[in-house]
């Protein structure tokens, strides 16, 4: 009982810690807050603006949520196909890797000029930059199951799609949260892109607007508030998981 | 000719008549060559039966009619309440229907096959040469037969042409008279491996067939309360009921192996193939499954076509013992069981099954050192 409080507290305090060593060389060193604030600072420059930064923390948000949203639709249909048809796997795969390795910030004036500035390029490049993992795992995941447990169904005269879903989606649930893991972090990182150069609002808007007035500790705020919220979300993933999906980690010694 | 039983009990339930009616006839005889078919409220399957029953208690005139006019048997029994039957002609009354099949002609069906290779051949696609060759055998309806070899001489193989996974390079199979060209639906099978479905507690993983198999999947909403009752009888029958809501890693080898033969007969399949399916369990265990599946294929009457490397296993259980090669493999010899069925475990240590299991062991001896 003992330990798992302590699990559960130990990434607090490493936090903890964090901060109060962040602290400490900051004020030993009078780091000027233009180079690398401190933690009060950035907490001060929080409580000052909380205003708009949870304006901008809200549409960052949902323009993210919006994204990732769309990125599991495809995701899955995607790997759905890619992980049933050989063929289009052979055929689809090497041009996805070859799209995801294209920077998707550079995307970001392209999808202006298609859609405009605001919301449209944010949720397209978060939609672009998180669906590939989503699909690759979801691709892996029905390419791995085991023909023993196909064969139960195909003996019996299953279609291919009654299969696919009574055995291979399921079969699948966990590598696709694993995938979510990563992907909703991803997200973050495409709308960010986006916001930075091509809107007026969002924290990626707010970044950019800080530094230029030199307010480094708003920007840290801004950033700190990023990283909350993607926490938040990874969590939220990762306990629909171990709901969804304990018959896949039953080793880890949870009985 | 059409007869009539009459119910004690109302009953509109399709599955307690035939329950009820199971119960009349008892214990079917070893070498019966009747085949009752049962149309209820569903159409089902129809392998040339000889005797119909139809659930007349919820029919009207019309309804029966169009029913009597479909069977293809020449024998047909409608079981219901007296009131059912006011607006026919007067039909004989049978007390059960076991005063009906002595006097029943045999059938011509007894003499085909229910299952028939024909000199079968298979090779795998790039290679050229053949995985089985030349298999040919016939087994009548409600056979155990069972099928012995060394490892490796395609004892899957000739599965995968039973179940139609695997069409045959040469030759052909044929299941109830019909040509095999696909998976069937009639058929129940259980692998070496109990391949339950990790995330699906065990009732659920028995009643999987019936989301698959027509007209059980079309009914499934429906009819679910039926077939939960059914699935759970199946498990009581195997001693599992009190698992039904246990997941099937938290079961045992063993309980895995016996929720997985559940599975295999829930759809009521006329024929059951076993592939090694006792293979990785403990000797205890194993003749606790031989009882339970000698018990179940009593009572059911489906064929069985048992694949194992268990001679003891083979001897106990099968009517007809065949052996199969090295690869590729043939059938090299065919053993009729002498010992009489209904057999107890006790068989097991006498000499003529010590005779018969010895002999088998030469057949294989010979193949191995071949």
């Amino acid at each position: 009982m003992k330990k798992r409080i302590t699990r559960k507290l130990a990434p607090w305090l490493a936090f903890a810690v964090l901060l109060v060593v962040w602290q400490a060389a900051c004020s030993y060193f009078s780091v000027s807050e233009f180079i690398f604030p401190s933690p009060l600072e950035v907490a001060r420059s929080m409580v000052d603006y909380a205003g708009p930064i949870a304006g901008h923390a809200l549409r960052t948000f949902w323009v993210t949520i919006a994204g990732f949203a769309i990125a599991v639709g495809v995701g899955v249909l995607l790997g759905a196909l890619i992980g049933s048809f050989p063929a289009l796997h052979a055929a689809l795969y090497p041009l996805f890797t070859a799209f995801n390795a294209l920077p998707k910030a550079a995307f970001v004036p392209i999808l202006v000029v298609w859609v405009g500035i605001g919301v449209g390029p944010a949720i397209l490049t978060a939609f672009l930059i998180s669906f590939f993992p989503i699909m690759v795992n979801v691709a892996t995941g029905l390419a791995t199951v085991e023909p023993e447990l196909e064969d139960v169904l195909r003996v019996l005269g299953a279609r291919r799609i009654d299969v696919l879903l009574k055995v291979g989606l399921p079969r699948s649930l966990p590598y696709f949260f694993a995938s979510l893991k990563v992907a909703i972090t991803l997200a973050f990182v495409g709308s960010n892109v986006s916001e930075m150069t091509a809107s007026n609002e969002g924290i990626g808007y707010l970044l950019v607007s800080a530094s230029a007035s030199m307010r480094m500790p708003l920007a840290f705020a801004g950033l700190a508030t990023i990283g909350a919220m993607a926490m938040a979300l990874y969590q939220l993933f990762a306990f629909i998981e171990m709901r969804t999906t304990a018959w896949a980690h039953r080793g880890r010694g949870t009985h | 000719m059409m007869y009539f039983i009459e119910l004690s009990q109302f009953s509109a339930e399709d599955h307690a008549i035939t329950q009820t009616l199971r119960e009349q006839m008892g214990r079917r005889e070893r070498n019966t060559t009747h085949w009752i078919e049962w149309k209820g409220d569903h159409s089902s399957e129809s392998f040339w039966p000889d005797v119909t029953l139809v659930n007349a208690a919820r029919l009207d005139w019309r309804q029966l009619k169009s029913i009597v006019d479909q069977c293809r048997a020449d024998t047909i029994v409608l079981a219901g309440r007296n009131d059912s039957m006011l607006s026919l002609p007067t039909l004989p009354h049978i007390a059960s229907l076991c005063d009906l099949l002595p006097h029943m002609p045999a059938h011509g069906s007894m003499s085909e096959a229910f299952v028939d290779f024909n000199h079968v051949d298979l090779a795998y696609d790039d290679a050229s040469d053949f995985a089985v060759e030349d298999i040919t055998l016939q087994a009548r309806r409600g056979e155990f037969i069972a099928v012995v070899g060394p490892s490796g001489c395609g004892k899957s193989t000739f599965m995968k042409l039973a179940t139609g996974l695997k069409a045959p390079t040469r030759g052909s199979v044929s299941v109830g008279g019909e040509s095999v060209t696909g998976p069937l639906k009639c058929v129940g099978m259980a692998f070496q491996a109990p391949s339950l479905l990790p995330w699906r507690t065990t009732l659920d993983n028995v009643l999987l067939p019936l989301e698959i198999v027509q007209p059980y999947r079309a009914n499934f909403k429906r009819d679910r309360q039926q077939y939960v009752a059914r699935g759970m009888q199946l498990l009581k029958t195997v001693g599992l009921d009190g698992y039904a809501t246990h997941y099937p890693w938290q079961l045992s080898g063993g309980m895995q192996q016996r929720a997985s033969i559940c599975r295999a007969l829930i759809h009521e399949p006329k024929m059951l193939l076993l592939d090694e399916p006792f293979g990785a369990l403990d000797a205890f265990t194993r003749e606790e499954l031989w009882c339970m599946l000698r018990e179940l294929w009593a009572v059911q009457q489906f064929n069985v076509i048992l694949v194992t490397h268990d001679l003891r296993e083979a001897a106990f259980l099968a009517d007809t013992i065949y052996v199969m090669s090295k690869r590729p493999g043939r059938i090299i010899a065919r053993r009729e069981n002498p010992l009489p069925q209904a057999r107890d475990l006790e068989v097991t240590y006498t000499k003529p099954f010590a005779d018969l299991v010895h002999e088998l062991r030469e057949h294989i001896g010979r193949v191995r050192d071949s």
